[in-house]
C-alpha cells in the first residue's frame, strides 16, 4: 500500500475493548444472550481491506502489516453488502510471532458497517461473516497467511467451560499459548461504534482469561 | 576451564565482560525470604481474591449494563410529553431498592449521519458541534467562534506553530436537549437516539439497601 493512502485514511472506529471478567471458572452467570468465540494470542487490528491498511487498538498504523501481504489480498476480494453497501472494515486477530501457529493469517471475528447502511446485532453479524468467509475450526491450528472468520458458540449447542477447558488442552498438545482464554459477546448488541478513546470498554464484550 | 573441542572447532570469539542478552526477559528479584510459608498463603489470598474481585467486577459492570438497557424504554414511555421528567427510575427488591438514573450527560458523536434518520430535518435543534482546541469551546461567543479560530489558526502560523494545534470536536447535544426531548420526540424516536447517543446512564445503590423496617 502507498504510504499517502495510509497518511489519509484513519479508522472509523476503536476496536470494541471488551471489560475483564476474570477467570471464566468464577464467573457469576450473565443475563441475556451471549455467545463465546476463542480468545487467541495474537495483535488486535482493524483492517481497511480496499487498501490493506491495518490499525492497532490505538488506532495507529500497525508496525507489523508487512507480514499480512497474502491475507491481505485475499481479504481484499471478500464481497460483504449491507443494504446494498460494501463493507470496507474488519475487526481482526492477526497472527504474528507470538507463537509459530498461523503466522501472517488474519482471523476476522467482526465488521463495522458501512456508513449509510442500519447497524445488525451481533447475531446477525455473525452469520453474515459466516456467508462470506470459512470458518476457523478452533481444534485445528489455521494455516499461515489464511483469513478466517471466528465462530461464535452459542451455549446452547456448548458449554462455555467445556469449550475453555478444550482451548486449555489445545495449547497443551501445540505447545504454545495459542489461545488466552474466551470472550463472551452479548448477542443483540451492535457494534459499539467510537472515536472518543481507544481504553473505553464495552460491556457488552467480556474477556475471560486463563493466564495474566 | 578448557574450552571445549567443538567449541575449538568453531573458532569462537570471546566476549569477555560483554553483557550477553537474556534469553528470559522476565527480571529476577531478590526474594523476601519465607521461613514458615506465612508470606506464601498470604501471596495466594492475593492472586486468588484478585481473580474473585475480576470476575465479580465484571459481573456487576454486565448487571447494571442489562438494568440499563431494560429500563430504558419505560423510562421514555413514562416521562413522554411531560416537562418536568423524574430524574430515575426505581427497581425494588427484598435486598433493598437500586435507582437507575438518567443525568443530563451524553458522550460525544463523530458526525450527525447517525442521527438525521431518526430526528431529520430537527437535528440542528437538537445537536450541535462541539470541540475542544486547548481552550473549551463551549465557552467561546458562538457568533464570534470561526473567527477567533481562523486568527488563531493564523497567530500560530505566523510563528511556524500550526502544528503545535490539536483540535477534538464532534456532536453533542444542545444544553436542553435532554429537557425537551420528552415533548418534541415520540418514545420511539428517543430510544432510536439512545442507540446512537445514549444518556450516560448510572446505576445507585448508596442509601437504598434497607430493607422493610420490622412491623412496618
Amino acid at each position: 500500500m502507498r504510504p499517502g493512502i495510509l497518511a489519509a485514511l484513519t479508522p472509523v472506529t476503536y476496536p470494541a475493548r471488551p471489560i475483564n471478567g476474570g477467570p471464566l471458572e468464577l464467573a457469576p452467570p450473565k443475563p441475556g444472550h451471549w455467545f463465546y468465540e476463542p480468545k487467541y494470542n495474537g495483535w488486535r487490528a482493524l483492517v481497511h481491506a480496499p487498501t490493506g491498511a491495518l490499525f492497532n487498538r490505538h488506532g495507529q498504523p500497525l508496525s507489523i502489516a508487512g507480514l499480512f501481504g497474502s491475507a491481505l489480498k485475499r481479504l481484499a476480494t471478500v464481497a460483504l453488502v449491507i443494504d446494498g453497501l460494501p463493507v470496507a472494515w474488519f475487526d481482526c486477530e492477526v497472527l504474528g510471532r507470538r507463537h509459530p501457529l498461523g503466522r501472517g493469517t488474519l482471523l476476522v471475528f467482526d465488521y463495522i458497517s458501512p456508513a449509510g447502511s442500519c447497524g445488525q446485532p451481533l447475531v446477525r453479524r455473525k452469520e453474515l461473516l459466516a456467508g462470506a468467509l470459512p470458518e476457523h475450526d478452533y481444534t485445528q491450528a489455521p494455516r499461515p497467511d489464511e483469513v478466517y472468520g471466528v465462530r461464535s458458540h452459542n451455549p446452547a449447542d456448548m458449554e462455555p467451560e467445556l469449550l475453555y477447558r478444550q482451548l486449555q488442552q489445545l495449547n497443551a498438545r501445540w505447545g504454545c499459548p495459542f489461545y488466552e482464554g474466551l470472550v463472551a459477546k452479548r448477542t443483540t448488541d451492535l457494534y459499539p461504534r467510537q472515536l472518543r478513546s481507544p481504553d473505553e470498554e464495552f460491556v457488552g464484550w467480556v474477556k475471560h482469561r486463563w493466564a495474566y | 576451564m578448557k574450552p571445549s573441542p567443538q567449541t575449538d572447532l568453531l573458532h569462537k570469539v570471546s566476549f569477555g565482560a560483554i553483557g550477553r542478552k537474556k534469553e528470559d526477559t522476565k527480571t529476577s528479584y531478590p526474594v523476601l525470604p519465607d521461613p514458615n510459608g506465612q508470606l506464601a498463603v498470604i501471596a495466594t489470598h492475593i492472586l486468588e481474591r484478585t481473580e474473585q474481585v475480576e470476575a465479580l467486577s465484571g459481573a456487576l459492570e454486565i448487571d447494571k449494563a442489562e438494568l440499563k438497557t431494560l429500563a430504558t424504554p419505560f423510562y421514555f414511555t413514562q416521562a413522554s410529553g411531560k416537562l418536568e421528567v423524574a430524574s430515575s427510575v426505581s427497581v425494588v427488591s427484598a435486598a433493598g431498592e437500586v435507582l437507575i438514573t438518567f443525568p443530563n450527560r451524553y458522550g460525544k458523536l463523530e458526525s450527525e449521519a447517525a442521527l438525521v434518520p431518526i430526528v431529520g430535518e430537527r437535528t440542528a435543534s437538537f445537536f450541535r458541534q462541539a470541540f475542544t482546541l486547548e481552550i473549551d469551546g463551549d465557552k467561546l461567543p458562538a457568533e464570534k467562534a470561526q473567527e477567533l479560530l481562523d486568527q488563531l489558526q493564523q497567530l500560530f502560523s505566523r510563528y511556524h506553530a500550526a502544528e503545535a494545534l490539536k483540535v477534538k470536536e464532534g456532536i453533542k447535544p444542545v444544553p436542553d436537549f435532554h429537557t425537551v426531548r420528552h415533548t418534541a420526540l415520540s418514545p420511539e424516536q428517543n430510544l432510536a437516539l439512545n442507540q446512537v447517543c445514549p444518556i450516560i446512564a448510572m446505576i445507585k445503590t448508596k442509601g437504598r439497601r434497607s430493607g422493610p423496617k420490622e412491623g412496618a
